[in-house]
């Protein structure tokens, strides 16, 4: 893997890299001004100086409006007939920018310029020959339709989208008014979709050509979401459910792609007496395999879309039995992926009663050979928890979670990333057990990332654990990773101790100032109501004199980061700060914390200096409590005249208002 | 001229792999030649700071290091050079790490690696990542003019030395390498060559014609004589792959320091960054690839925005 001088991969030591010659026919005169290089390479024989020109056109008109925007407009106009369909893309693409422009710049002639110019340009580039360019046409004229005025879209639009709907000389056309129809609904909004649009989905779905047919069912999900759940009701089911009985496989696909957002817009009873038929209909009865695959990974979502008493067994049956090959008419392996993905949500959507009728499926999909199976488990499985309550989730998750503890990374990594999150849905008995398991992550050297999610997670942690747990387990923990050699790590970790220092207080005596209510800390108030092992938790092991001795040290450790001789404590106690500010009661903060900040102001070295100019610029100054406090005044006048440019960028860094006010 | 230069901006859309356009890169490389221009062959800075070895277009292990040092401006870097080559990602690489030496010039330092050279980028990748990535050679040539301007050694603290390869017999003394004419294309043999191209040899004493074809081997006994003569406490370089991501020889004189973890996406090797601080006590931080250095191929949406074919 070394490096020779003089041998080359491709045997070729030839190449003299002072042959200008070899670039230059390439080369782009960029002395010129803008408007000058695009007159003087968009008709060049070169596709690649014509594209890069174009691509220059939004840049041109926005930076000189009132020099460029007539010249351009004749040069879009020729453009829009380059016989390369990438050259015309990006000019489609350009447009709605450039349109941008001339009503932000162009007033009234600019609009016009706009309505009668440009968006007809966009609308033809609509019907290219080429696929790529009218993609990107259907979008753009639907950024241009977010530009014109309601009533102009309704005289310009909709006759251009009529006229594709009646175009029977080119089926292509059809299917662009199907794309259109989709994509402008949301932007004419419910009136116009409700008159006009609504007769040409009827018309385009009786298509002869089952491509139009096709984007048609593709296409109803913005239609239905526009208009609402009475008027597709009334009108777009009826649509829907001839479509889903299409001779052609292509159509009914769509139809499975869709069936979701349209039950998602149906009414219940509709839904339940109607849809779950079409589904059925997918999986058991059609000779489609494509259809068939599309109607089981749409399953799940399918079913969440219920009421959850209104899924009938025999649905949820056809859930399960995705892991279950020999029911299948066309099995496939990723059928197993989509029913472990969908899990949540189905438990979710029919809750714990209907547990008994899903339990078996779970514990069969915990074990699938396929890792990717597992991981999307481990990453749900504190939300299944917190559905079951903690009697289920002892008896029946905790056997899955102790095995993912075990797994591949790949898969650990989700219980890791909401391992306090399950723990919360654990018996407080059984919870200390796993202190052990988080200290062996944390002592991995080479797994930081694990490092990282706990770190993050330390500070909720402490509502889940007695005061002798938070003291003699969690605070060592969180200390140890407040040194990380990880940077990622040790700043996670300071995000976690302004919790930490919370619970320490508040479960003291009860004179000692305890938390603001700022929006971080009151979910937790909420759950240690919720929790018997924490507050006021005896701890028989230890005294009061010896909690009040280890609280203490703690808080003790946290502070003696600001005097620490490594440059990075120092930083990471500056970095504390700009998260306690926000925590703890101003006083508490001032009688233990900001007199070493404000020290750390004159540290010798200029990245802990420029991490306090931050802290104090953007957070302390800005607390109503220390915005008129002299000291911090000082120390902030000094660091914004601070020697080193980098120090003083930080300490001049101002806020917008409205952001201060929000603070406060 | 007027200049709309956002540097934030620019930091921003790199750290998402983006490219920047031409003509930004045309404005960096030379707001870069005015900056560098003033610095010293030999770079006096200061501690703490984290030391970083070759990393070879390997962008997302480079955003890694980030991570794991801290962030620049909390953190002082020294890169020894080879930014570019041999991995995916060059184009981002250079361009990243000279906006922020644009952006932080007091917090991060560059030298220059043998890599940083025309005739060598033209063989191992750079030039053909901007061919395919810009459809011409401007941003290489703006680039490799720019790498003409490069220092070419650090000290740290009066204390350590710090080079991309190694020492030269040419330039026994550190007061030798500051008055050489660095401005120059990276040469095939003298003294500005050898401090790119040498490396360290443990078993033979004295210097050796290095086997590469440019730079000798060098023993323990020079490195001694060396840190004797300009009163230098260690040497830092890099240039060579270590599979633990760094090797210190020489009775603890001298640390190879390696930055590319899974070097060329196949070597398995961990990688390093030395992390010196306020009282000049030495730290290697090693790390494996990046996730995202296993999983991103070869960039093809780059190639996306240019026609399928020239005529």
């Amino acid at each position: 893997m070394s490096d020779f001088i003089g041998y080359s991969d491709n045997n070729d030591n030839s190449f003299d890299y002072d042959d200008q010659g070899i670039h230059n026919e390439f080369e782009i005169d960029d002395s010129l001004p803008l408007i000058d290089k695009i007159q003087k390479y968009v008709n060049s024989e070169l596709v690649l100086h014509r594209l890069y020109v174009v691509r220059e056109f939004s840049e041109a008109i926005r930076q000189q409006f009132e020099q460029v925007n007539l010249i351009l407009l004749p040069i879009i106009e020729e453009v829009v007939g380059d016989h390369e369909p990438v050259i015309r893309q990006a000019l489609v693409e350009q447009l709605p920018v450039v349109s941008q422009a001339f009503l932000t710049f162009g007033g009234d002639v600019g609009y016009s310029k706009t309505l009668n110019t440009l968006l007809p340009l966009v609308a033809q580039l609509t019907t290219d020959r080429n696929p790529q360019v009218r993609m990107s046409a259907v979008e753009a004229l639907q950024d241009m339709a977010k530009l014109i005025k309601y009533e102009d879209l309704e005289v310009r639009l909709i006759p251009f989208i009529r006229s594709l709907v009646n175009d029977t000389t080119d089926e292509e056309h059809r299917v662009q008014a199907a794309n259109l129809c989709h994509n402008l609904s949301p932007i004419i909004g419910v009136e116009l979709t409700k008159q006009v649009i609504l007769p040409f989905i009827l018309k385009l779905s009786n298509d002869p050509s089952f491509r139009v047919r096709k984007a048609i069912a593709l296409n109803l999900g913005n239609i239905c979401q526009t208009i609402g759940e009475k008027d597709t009701t009334e009108f777009l089911l009826p649509i829907f459910l001839a479509l889903s009985k299409d001779e052609m496989w292509a159509v009914r696909k769509g139809c499975a792609e869709v069936l979701i957002v349209v039950s998602q817009n149906v009414s219940p009873i509709e839904r339940y007496s109607k849809l779950i038929q079409v589904l059925e209909d997918f999986i058991s009865e059609d000779t489609s395999r494509w259809v068939n695959n599309t109607a089981f990974q749409n399953l799940g979502p399918f079913i969440s879309t219920f009421e959850g008493s209104h899924v009938t067994p025999k649905l949820l049956k056809y859930y399960t039995d995705m892991i279950n090959p020999s029911t299948i008419k066309f099995p496939d392996s990723d059928l197993v992926t989509h029913c472990a993905f969908n899990f949540p949500a189905v438990l979710y959507t029919v809750g714990s009663a209907r547990w008994p009728e899903l339990k078996d499926t779970y514990l069969y999909l915990v074990k699938d050979p396929n890792w990717k199976v597992r991981r999307t488990l481990s990453h749900s499985i504190h939300e299944i928890a917190s559905i079951l309550g903690p009697a289920e989730t002892k008896n029946s998750l905790l056997p899955c979670f102790n095995l993912f503890l075990q797994d591949l990374d790949e898969v650990r990594v989700g219980v890791i990333r909401h391992f306090g999150e399950f723990l919360k849905s654990l018996e407080p008995s059984l919870r200390e057990g796993y202190i052990s398991t988080l200290n062996t992550f944390t002592n991995d050297p080479s797994k930081w990332r694990f490092r990282k999610l706990i770190s993050k997670q330390i500070g909720e942690m402490c509502d889940l654990f007695s005061l002798k747990i938070i003291l003699t387990e969690l605070s060592p923990l969180l200390l140890l990773l407040l040194n990380d050699p990880v940077s990622k790590v040790r700043n996670y970790a300071a995000s976690s101790v302004g919790k930490l220092i919370i619970k320490i207080l508040s479960t003291a005596n009860e004179d000692t100032p305890t938390t603001t209510t700022t929006s971080e800390t009151s979910p937790s108030s909420t759950s240690n109501n919720n929790s018997p092992n924490t507050a006021t938790a005896t701890t028989p092991e230890l005294t009061a004199e010896e909690l009040k001795s280890l609280k203490e040290s703690t808080i003790q450790q946290i502070k003696d980061l600001g005097t620490d001789p490594s440059f990075s404590n120092r930083q990471v106690f500056s970095k504390i700060c700009s998260y306690l500010i926000d925590q703890l009661e101003p006083s508490y903060f001032e009688a233990n914390f900001l007199a070493t900040l404000l020290d750390l102001s004159s540290d010798p070295v200029p990245n802990v200096r420029l991490v306090v100019a931050e802290t104090i610029s953007s957070k302390i100054i800005n607390n109503k409590h220390f915005s008129k406090n002299p000291l911090v005044e000082n120390v902030l006048s000094k660091l914004k005249q601070d020697g080193d440019g980098d120090v003083s960028y930080f300490g001049n860094l101002t806020f917008p208002q409205e952001e201060l006010e929000q603070q406060q | 001229m007027t200049s709309s230069l956002n540097l934030d901006f620019c930091i921003e859309k790199l750290q998402k792999c983006e490219i920047l356009p031409e003509n930004t890169v045309r404005e960096i490389t030379e707001r870069m030649k005015e900056l560098l221009i003033s610095e010293a062959n030999v770079q006096e800075i200061r501690s703490p700071v984290t030391v970083v070895g070759d990393v070879h277009g390997q962008f997302y292990d480079v955003l890694e290091i980030f991570k794991i040092g801290g962030k620049c401006p909390d953190t002082n870097y020294l890169f020894l050079g080879d930014y570019v080559d041999r991995g995916y990602h060059s184009v981002e690489t250079i361009s990243l790490l000279t906006c922020l030496k644009l952006r932080y010039p007091s917090r991060i330092t560059l030298l220059r690696g043998n890599h940083e050279s025309r005739q060598i980028t033209q063989v191992y990748g750079f030039y053909g990542e901007c061919m395919r990535k810009y459809g011409n050679a401007n941003v290489w040539k703006y680039f490799t003019e720019m790498f003409d301007y490069l220092s070419v050694a650090a000290i740290i603290d009066e204390a350590i030395y710090c080079v991309h390869g190694g020492l030269s017999p040419s330039a026994p003394s550190i007061d030798q390498i500051r008055v050489l004419d660095r401005f120059q294309e990276v040469p095939n043999e003298g003294p500005l060559a050898d401090l790119m191209w040498s490396d360290p040899d443990n078993e033979r004493d004295g210097f050796v014609e290095s086997q590469r074809g440019a730079g000798y081997t060098f023993g323990k006994d020079i490195v001694q004589k060396f840190l004797h003569v300009n009163k230098m406490q260690h040497i830092l370089r890099a240039h060579q792959l270590c599979m633990d991501g760094y090797q210190v020889l020489f009775d603890n004189k001298l640390s190879t320091i390696w930055s590319a973890p899974n070097y060329s996406y196949r070597c398995g090797n961990m990688a390093s960054i030395m992390e010196v601080n306020e009282s000049l006590e030495r730290f290697f931080n090693t790390y494996a690839a990046a996730p995202e250095s296993y999983t991103s191929k070869p960039p093809q949406d780059t190639n996306k925005e240019l026609p399928d074919y020239f005529m």
